[in-house]
């Protein structure tokens, strides 16, 4: 059960993340436990394979190719830049179309007449719909 | 500084990142052009205070973990060799004093280690590049990452628990 516990807490206290009471109870283990000194011994191989995998050169042209690359991505980016301001057309902005909408809601109440929940068109006889737009109260 | 004196002072240190996180050439070489042009377009987010290689170094991992989200990710063995090139895994023989038999044991582990790498997510493998090859604490990785310290402790503790249950038979005994 201590080598579960232990085995755990190995790559923490490899990363020398563990509290100083967590690194003592694996010390103490490990001094104790073959297996678990072997498996550590494992972990550092693994980590110091990881460390040690090489890169490969670049390609010769690497530079070259990378510098070009970005003179031609700058490039095409002034030219559709100036596409995009030659054949620009207006685009209606949010508020814009925010505002129409907003009128248009506005103006259907006065255009559909009585009827619309916003002018308080009810059945009740005390209704400003009453008979036909008959004056309230008569 | 302009973009020529740039690449020449940046871009061998970003290639090496590059292929760590790709896995292999062509992918190395797309990604750091991505991450020049990304720098360039966004030249007025840097801070010339700071230091213009540790930018660079956020915005190559920013946008290797971008150009993969959402997308079903190529799963590509890393570190292998293309036609023509050489394996820079085979080509890690080993030093001066070690027996065949060693030599070989070790070429399998780092054969295994980088197919291994490969099978990762790319947000483990990020993890694993920063802490495990480049030697970086987690505070520092969170930074490059844009991630809090937490996630990036349980990421890599993912990406290790994946590594170790794929490298056990090549290290013959449990990791």
């Amino acid at each position: 059960m201590i080598c579960t516990l232990v085995e755990n807490l190995l790559d923490l206290y490899l990363d020398g993340r563990l509290v100083a009471f967590q690194a003592r109870l694996v010390e103490r283990h490990l001094a104790a436990c073959p297996d678990c000194a072997t498996r550590l011994a494992s972990l550092k191989k693994v980590r110091q394979e990881l460390r040690d995998l090489l890169t490969p050169e670049p390609p010769v042209d690497f530079k070259a190719g990378l510098k070009a690359a970005l003179l031609e991505a700058g490039e095409r980016r002034e030219v559709s830049d100036e596409d995009a301001y030659e054949g620009a057309e207006p685009v209606p902005s949010f508020t814009l179309a925010f505002s129409l909408v907003a009128f248009l809601l506005f103006a259907s109440g006065s255009i559909l007449g009585p009827g619309l929940p916003s002018q308080s068109c009810t059945d009740s006889l005390n209704s400003v719909c009453a008979g036909n737009g008959a004056v309230k109260g008569e | 500084m302009d973009i020529n004196a740039l690449i020449e002072a940046f871009s061998e240190k970003a290639y090496v990142a590059a292929y760590r996180l790709t896995g292999n050439r062509a992918d190395a070489c797309d990604l750091v052009q991505e991450t020049f042009l990304r720098v360039i377009k966004k030249a007025e987010l840097y801070d010339s205070s700071s230091d213009f290689g540790g930018w660079l170094h956020r915005v190559l991992f920013r946008v290797y973990l971008n150009g993969r989200r959402g997308s079903a990710r190529r799963r590509e063995v890393p570190l292998e060799a293309r036609e023509g090139e050489s394996s820079p895994v085979s080509a890690l023989a080993a030093g001066p004093g070690e027996s065949p038999e060693k030599i070989v044991e070790n070429n399998e582990l780092r054969e295994r280690l980088a197919a291994a790498l490969g099978a990762l997510p790319p947000d483990l493998r990020a993890c694993v590049v920063l802490v495990d090859m480049e030697g970086r604490d987690y505070e520092q990785a969170a930074g490059i990452l844009g991630w809090p310290v937490g996630t990036v402790s349980g990421r890599l503790f993912r990406a290790r628990r994946i590594l170790r249950g794929l490298l056990e038979p090549a290290v013959g005994e449990r990791i």
